[in-house]
C-alpha cells in the first residue's frame, strides 16, 4: 500500500480528469433522481426519499413557499392597515373577510312554535351571526370603573410566560381601568414575563395534567389554575414585578385574593384580611392593600392546598394567564367544578378565552379523529358555560404549525381542515372563534414567521419568540377591541342590528376609529 | 425561459449560493469545464496564468454577486483601493519613504477597518452615541442612498444597514496583505487581475479560511497540478464537510439547538444543558464543514488553503483550543494585532489606547458605569504591577494583550455583551491556564478549596442559578484534581514503569480534555445567544437568551424526566455521541482512513460519492423532529 501512495502522489491529474469525474458524479445522481420511486422508498419504517432531478434545479424549498413572498411585517402591517380601512368602511365587511376576525357564534333559529331548529337543517347561507354575542362583555368593560371584570385565559404552551395575555391585559387596563397580573399559581411551574417570586418552605404540587399528577392524591381540588400546592408546616410567599422589565398596569393592585382549602392560616404584610367565601370546596381569602401597591409579603401556616393568588384592583380589567402545558384542554371534566364556579363568580369572569388544538394536531391524520377532538372539546366547554353562566367563551385555534417531511416546510396536513371545522364547530355552539392560523397568515406562514428578522417563531415551528407572541397578542386584542367598537357604535345609534346594517356604509368615522 | 435564466443570474436573498445546494455544485462544474479547459490548452505561460485568475476572479465575483448581491460593489472597492495602496507601500519602500508607507498603511487600515464598522457596528455606535449624549439618531444608509439617488427609485431601505456576508473574513484578509506588504514579507501583487482573485476566490470568500497574502500570492503564480491523491484528498474533504454541515450541524440545529435557543424557558434545565453541549458540536461541525468542502473545492483547482480546525475538542487546556480552532483566526490576531501592541515584551500605546475602548464599550453595552470602571482598574492595577514587578512583568504584559486580543476577537463577531463575554471568558480561560500550569499542586489545591469555600459560602448567602452552576463546575474541578492530587502524592517517589507512565498522562489527558471541552461548552453560551440577530435588538436579545439559559441550567431540574428526554430525543443524543467519538478519535486512525478514501479507484469513489449524498439526503429531507414537553 505504501508503494501505492507514492504512486500516487507522483501521478499528475490533468484538469480534463477531474472535470470528467465531477460530471460523472452530478450524471450519476441525475440518472438515480430519474429511477428512483418518486415516493420514496420504505425501509424498517423509515422512508428513503430522493428527489427527482427538477427539484434539483428548482429549489423545493423556494417553491414551497413561493405563495408566502410577503414578509410577516408586512404581512402584519397588512392585516391591521385592512383592519382600519375595514373599520371605516363597514365593521360586517371586516367580521365577514378579514383573517384576524373574530368568528361570532350563529344565532339560534326558533320554528314557529318556539322550538330550536338544528343548524344542520338549514341551509348554510340562511345562517345569521350574533354580532351582539359579547355585548354583555363590552357592556360590562363599560362599567369597569365600578365593578371587576374578570377574564380567564386559559391555553397550551402557546401562552406560557404570560405571552398573549400581557398584550390583551395591558392594553385593556389601560383603556378600561384595573390593575394587576391576575390568577397566580402559588409556586411558579413556568417563567412569568410579568412578575418574579420568592417563595420559602415546603410544598408539593399538584396538577391533573402534569408530572406533579400524584396517583395517590384522592382530591380533585385543584382549583381554577388546575394546579394546586399542598403545604404542611409554614411558607413565605414574596411577589414582585419582574426585575428589568417595563413597568406596566399589571405590576399594581390593591387586593391579593388568596384561594385555599381550610386549614390554611393566612396573613399578608400590611394588608387587611377579609373572609368572602369559606366554603367547603375553596376558601377565599381577599388581603385589601392600604394603597395600590407592587409587591406581596405573605406568610402561611398549617396544613392543606393554596390554588392560587390573584393580584388584582377593586375594579378595572383583571386577566389570568392559565398555561397549561401539553394540554388538549379536555380537562375541566376531571376537576373538582364548583371551586372553578366559585372563583369565576367572585371575580365576576366575563370573557373565558380558550386556546388550544395544538397538542392534538401531530396526532391528527384524518376528518374523523378532528371531529372526536372537537366534539370531546365541546363537552368541556359545555362545562365551562355552566360553571361561568355570565361569560363569553371566545375559543382560539391553533396557531400554524409546520413539519419538514421530505425536507419541504409545509402546513401540518389535517391543521387548516381543522382550523376550519373548529370553527365552524364552535360557532354552531354558542362560542365565538378567533383562528390564529389565519390572523398568522395561513398555510406556510409558520415559516415566514421563522425566517422573519427578528425572528417571530421558534425553530420548532410550533411556538412564538416573544416578540412573535407579543404580535399575536396585539392582533387578538385589536380583533376583541373592534367589536366593542362596533359595540359602541350600535350603542350610540342605539338601532336594532338589521336595520343598521344598511347603514353602516355612512358610519363615521371617528366613531370607527378605536383601538389607540 | 426567461424566468430560468433569472432565476439562475438575478440575486435572491433567499437562495444564496451554498455549499449544501445543487446550484453551487452546478456552478462549480461549470467553472471548473472552463478553468479545465483555461489550464489545458498550450503551455503554461504568464498570459494563461492571467487567464485562468482572471476567469477565476470573474467567477468569484458572481459567486458573490448570488450571495450577497449589490454588495459586490464593496468588495470590488475595497479590491481596487488596497491594490493601489500596497502598489504606493512599495513604492514608498523602494524611495526608502518609510513614513509615507507607514501613511499608505494607516489609510488601508482605515478604510478598511472603517468599512467593517460601518456595516458591522452601525447600531452599537448609534446607540452609543445616543447614551453618551442624550440624541436620538437613527442608523441611516448612505450607501443606499446614493444607490437610490444614481438609479432614481427608492429600490433601496436607507433606515436599515445590512451586513454584507464574509466581509469580516475578506476585509481581514485584505489587511493581511497590506501589512505583509508593508513588512516585506511579500512583493506586492502586480496584476490587479492577480490581485482580485486573491481577495476574492470563492471557496473562502464567505467563511474564511483567512488566507494570508504569504501563503497564497505564491500560489497565484503557479500551473495547475493536482496529484491522483490529492484528487481523492479533495474529495474526501468535500464530503466530509458535507457530512458535518448536513448531519451534526443542521440536524442537531433544526431538531433540537434551535428551538432550545429560541424559548429556553420552554425546556429544562437538562434539555438547555444539552443544546448547549450540541450547540458545541454544532458550531464545530457547521464552521469546518465549510471549511473542509472549501479547502476540497480550492485543491481541486490546484489551490491550497491553510487548516483552518485541528480537532479543536482535542485541546487539553484553552490556550491549546485556540491553537486547535478557527487557526487562520487566531493566527490572525496574533499577527496583526497581538505582536503590535506589544505580545509578551512590552504594553505600547495599543495596549492603553484598547484598555480605555473595551472600557467605553462595557460601559455602552451594559449601561452601567460600574462595570467599565472595573475592568479599567483591573487593568491599570494589572499594568502598574508590571511596571513595578520586574519579575513578572513580561507575563503580566503578555497576560494583558492576551486578554485584550481575545476580547477583540469577540467584538470582531457582533457588537453585542455576549461576543464581549464570550471572548473575555476565553482570555479568562487562558491566563487561569496559564497560571494554573505554573503552579504546584499544593497551591492548585489550596486555591481551588477557597473559591470552593466562597461560592458555598455565596450559594448559602445568595442562592442563585448561575452560583448553582458555577459550584457544580467547580465541585467537578476538584474533585478531579482531589484524584490527581492524592496519586501525585502517593507515586512522587515512585518509579512508575514507562507504562503506567503513558497510562497516567493519557488519563490526566484526557480528563483536561473533558474540562476544557465543558469550559468551551460553557463560553458558547454568549458565543450562539448572539449569533443570528436582528442587530438592531441583538444586544438585548442575547444577553435575555444567555441568562434564560443560565437560569434553567442553574435550577428546572427534573431528574425523573431525564432518562425521556433521551429517549424521546434518542437520535439527536445519538448524532451527537457518534459525532464526538469521532472528533476524539486519534489522528493517526483518521489518517489511515483519510488516505484509504484518496486511494479508491475512481469508479468506487464516484458510487461512494453518489451514496454519501443519497444518506445526506435522508438527513435533509428527514421529517422535523416534533415537539415533546417535559415538565420540570
Amino acid at each position: 500500500m505504501q508503494h501505492n501512495y507514492i504512486d500516487m502522489r507522483n501521478t499528475k491529474y490533468r484538469s480534463f480528469v477531474v472535470l470528467a469525474f465531477l460530471l460523472c458524479v452530478i450524471g450519476a445522481l441525475v440518472l438515480l433522481s430519474c429511477v428512483y420511486p418518486k415516493e420514496g422508498i420504505s425501509l424498517n419504517g423509515r422512508e428513503l426519499r430522493f428527489p427527482y432531478w427538477l427539484e434539483f434545479v428548482f429549489s423545493q424549498d423556494t417553491a414551497a413557499v413561493e405563495e408566502q413572498k410577503v414578509s410577516p411585517e408586512e404581512l402584519l402591517e397588512e392585516r391591521i392597515a385592512q383592519m382600519r380601512i375595514d373599520e371605516e368602511a363597514a365593521f360586517l365587511d371586516f367580521f365577514a373577510s378579514n383573517p384576524a376576525r373574530l368568528s361570532f357564534p350563529y344565532c339560534i333559529v326558533t320554528d314557529t312554535l318556539g322550538n330550536i331548529v338544528p343548524f344542520d337543517s338549514l341551509p348554510h347561507d340562511s345562517l345569521q351571526r350574533d354580532y351582539s354575542y359579547f355585548d354583555d362583555f363590552y357592556s360590562a368593560l363599560d362599567k369597569a370603573d365600578e365593578q371587576l371584570v374578570g377574564i380567564s385565559h386559559y391555553g397550551d404552551s402557546q401562552i406560557e410566560e404570560d405571552r398573549i395575555t400581557k398584550q390583551l391585559r395591558g392594553r385593556l387596563q389601560t383603556q378600561f381601568g384595573g390593575g394587576g397580573v391576575g390568577l397566580l399559581p402559588f409556586k411558579h411551574t413556568y417563567y412569568n414575563l410579568s412578575v418574579s417570586e420568592v417563595l420559602k418552605g415546603n410544598y408539593t404540587i399538584y396538577s391533573p395534567i402534569s408530572y406533579y399528577r400524584d396517583a395517590e392524591r384522592s382530591s380533585n381540588n385543584y382549583g381554577p389554575l388546575l394546579q394546586a400546592s399542598g403545604i404542611d408546616g409554614t411558607c413565605s410567599l414574596h411577589i414582585f414585578p419582574r426585575k428589568n422589565t417595563e413597568s406596566y398596569s399589571g405590576h399594581y393592585f390593591s387586593h391579593a385574593v388568596v384561594l385555599s382549602s381550610a386549614g390554611v392560616s393566612l396573613t399578608a404584610k400590611d394588608a387587611i384580611k377579609k373572609e368572602v367565601s369559606s366554603s367547603t370546596e375553596m376558601c377565599i381569602t381577599d388581603f385589601v392593600m392600604p394603597d395600590s401597591t407592587t409587591n406581596l409579603y405573605l406568610d402561611i401556616s398549617g396544613k392543606g392546598d393554596i390554588y392560587g393568588v390573584s393580584l388584582h384592583n377593586s375594579t378595572g380589567v383583571v386577566a389570568d394567564n392559565i398555561a397549561l402545558r401539553g394540554s388538549s384542554g379536555i380537562i375541566f371534566r376531571s376537576v373538582n367544578q364548583e371551586q372553578l364556579k366559585q372563583y369565576f363568580s367572585v371575580m365576576n369572569t366575563r370573557l373565558i378565552l380558550l386556546e388550544f388544538g395544538g397538542n392534538s394536531m401531530p396526532a391528527i391524520h384524518s376528518e374523523n379523529a378532528i371531529h372526536n377532538y372537537i366534539a370531546r372539546l365541546l363537552r368541556d366547554i359545555e362545562i365551562l358555560k355552566r360553571l361561568a353562566p355570565d361569560a363569553k367563551l371566545l375559543f382560539i385555534g391553533p396557531s400554524d404549525m409546520v413539519s419538514l417531511s421530505g425536507g419541504v416546510p409545509h402546513t401540518l396536513p389535517m391543521l387548516e381542515k381543522f382550523d376550519t371545522y373548529a370553527e365552524e364547530m364552535m360557532n354552531r355552539n354558542g362560542v365565538a372563534y378567533w383562528s390564529m392560523f389565519r390572523a398568522m397568515g395561513g398555510a406556510n406562514s409558520m415559516v415566514e414567521w421563522v425566517r422573519a428578522r427578528p425572528q417571530l417563531a421558534a425553530s420548532d415551528y410550533v411556538h412564538f419568540t416573544r416578540t412573535g407572541a407579543a404580535k399575536v397578542g396585539d392582533l387578538l386584542t385589536d380583533a376583541v377591541l373592534t367589536g366593542y367598537n362596533y359595540y359602541k357604535m350600535r350603542e350610540k345609534y342605539n338601532q336594532p342590528i338589521d336595520s343598521l346594517m344598511v347603514q353602516l356604509e355612512d358610519v363615521d368615522c371617528d366613531t370607527v376609529d378605536n383601538n389607540e | 425561459m426567461p424566468d430560468i435564466l433569472e432565476h439562475i443570474f438575478k440575486y435572491d436573498p433567499s437562495s444564496p449560493l451554498l455549499f449544501t445546494q445543487f446550484y453551487f455544485w452546478a456552478f462549480f462544474a461549470l467553472v471548473y469545464a472552463v478553468f479545465a479547459f483555461i489550464v489545458s490548452i498550450g503551455k503554461w505561460s504568464n498570459g494563461k496564468r492571467l487567464m485562468r485568475n482572471a476567469f477565476l476572479f470573474f467567477a468569484s465575483l458572481f459567486f458573490y454577486y448570488k450571495t450577497s448581491g449589490l454588495f459586490v460593489l464593496i468588495l470590488l472597492f475595497v479590491t481596487l483601493s488596497d491594490y493601489l495602496i500596497a502598489r504606493f507601500i512599495h513604492l514608498s519602500h523602494q524611495r526608502s519613504h518609510l513614513h509615507s508607507a507607514r501613511f499608505w498603511l494607516v489609510v488601508s487600515v482605515v478604510i478598511d477597518l472603517g468599512l467593517l464598522a460601518y456595516f458591522k457596528y452601525p447600531y452599537f455606535l448609534t446607540n452609543m452615541l445616543n447614551d453618551m449624549f442624550g440624541l436620538n439618531l437613527q442608523v441611516f444608509d448612505v450607501f443606499a442612498w446614493i444607490g437610490n439617488g444614481l438609479s432614481r427609485e427608492g429600490r433601496f431601505s436607507v433606515d436599515q444597514i445590512v451586513l454584507p456576508v464574509g466581509i469580516s473574513f475578506y476585509v481581514f484578509q485584505i489587511i493581511s496583505y497590506t501589512a505583509d506588504v508593508y513588512h516585506k514579507r511579500v512583493e506586492p501583487v502586480t496584476n490587479i487581475l492577480d490581485f482580485g482573485f486573491y481577495v476574492s476566490f470563492f471557496p473562502q470568500l464567505v467563511a474564511g479560511p483567512i488566507v494570508r497574502a504569504s501563503e497564497f500570492v505564491p500560489q497565484l503564480y503557479k500551473p495547475f497540478a493536482l496529484s491522483r491523491r490529492q484528487m481523492g484528498m479533495a474529495v474526501f474533504w468535500i464530503l466530509n464537510g458535507l457530512g458535518k454541515k448536513i448531519i451534526l450541524s443542521d440536524f442537531l440545529a433544526v431538531n433540537f439547538i434551535d428551538r432550545v435557543f429560541d424559548n429556553p424557558l420552554l425546556y429544562s434545565g437538562f434539555e438547555n444543558l444539552s443544546a448547549l453541549f450540541f450547540y458545541s458540536l454544532q458550531v464545530y461541525a457547521d464552521f469546518s464543514g465549510y471549511t473542509d468542502i472549501a479547502i476540497g473545492v480550492a485543491m481541486l483547482m490546484g489551490f491550497y488553503l491553510p487548516k483552518n480546525f485541528n480537532s479543536p475538542y482535542k485541546a487539553p487546556n484553552p490556550h491549546n483550543f485556540w491553537k486547535r480552532w478557527h487557526i487562520s483566526l487566531s493566527r490572525w490576531l496574533q499577527t496583526y494585532l497581538y505582536i503590535p501592541l506589544g505580545g509578551n515584551r512590552r504594553a505600547g500605546f495599543g495596549t492603553y489606547f484598547w484598555i480605555v475602548v473595551i472600557s467605553t464599550i462595557a460601559i455602552v453595552l451594559t449601561g452601567s458605569w460600574i462595570v467599565g470602571t472595573v475592568i479599567f482598574s483591573i487593568a491599570i492595577v494589572v499594568v502598574l504591577v508590571s511596571i513595578f514587578n520586574k519579575e513578572h512583568r513580561k507575563k503580566m504584559y503578555a497576560n494583558l494583550n492576551s486578554f485584550i486580543t481575545m476580547l477583540l476577537g469577540g467584538l470582531w463577531h457582533g457588537a453585542s455583551w455576549n461576543f464581549m463575554i464570550w471572548g473575555g471568558l476565553n482570555g479568562v480561560g487562558i491566563i487561569v491556564y496559564k497560571f494554573w500550569r505554573d503552579m504546584s499542586w499544593h497551591w492548585r489545591m489550596l486555591l481551588l478549596t477557597l473559591l470552593l469555600a466562597a461560592d458555598i459560602a455565596l450559594l448559602h448567602l445568595y442562592p442563585s442559578p448561575i452560583l448553582n452552576v458555577l459550584s457544580a463546575f467547580l465541585w467537578l474541578v476538584f474533585a478531579g484534581s482531589l484524584i490527581r492530587y492524592v496519586n501525585h502524592l502517593i507515586t512522587a517517589h515512585q518509579t512508575l514503569s514507562p507504562r503506567r507512565q503513558t497510562f497516567e498522562a493519557g488519563l490526566g489527558n484526557a480528563w483536561a480534555v473533558l474540562l476544557t471541552f465543558i469550559f468551551i461548552t460553557f463560553t458558547r453560551l454568549f458565543f450562539r445567544s448572539g449569533s443570528n440577530l436582528d442587530p438592531a435588538t441583538a444586544n438585548q436579545e442575547a444577553w435575555e437568551t444567555a441568562v434564560n439559559m443560565l437560569t434553567q441550567i442553574g435550577s428546572a431540574w427534573n431528574t425523573n424526566t431525564i432518562l425521556e428526554v433521551v429517549l424521546s430525543y434518542a437520535n439527536v443524543y445519538v448524532f451527537f455521541v457518534v459525532g464526538m467519538i469521532i472528533h476524539w478519535m486519534p489522528d493517526r486512525f483518521k489518517r489511515w482512513y483519510r488516505l484509504r478514501f484518496a486511494a479508491l479507484p475512481l469508479p468506487v469513489m464516484l458510487v461512494m460519492v453518489v451514496l454519501v449524498v443519497f444518506v445526506l439526503y435522508q438527513f435533509v429531507s428527514a421529517d422535523l423532529q416534533a415537539f415533546i414537553y417535559f415538565q420540570f
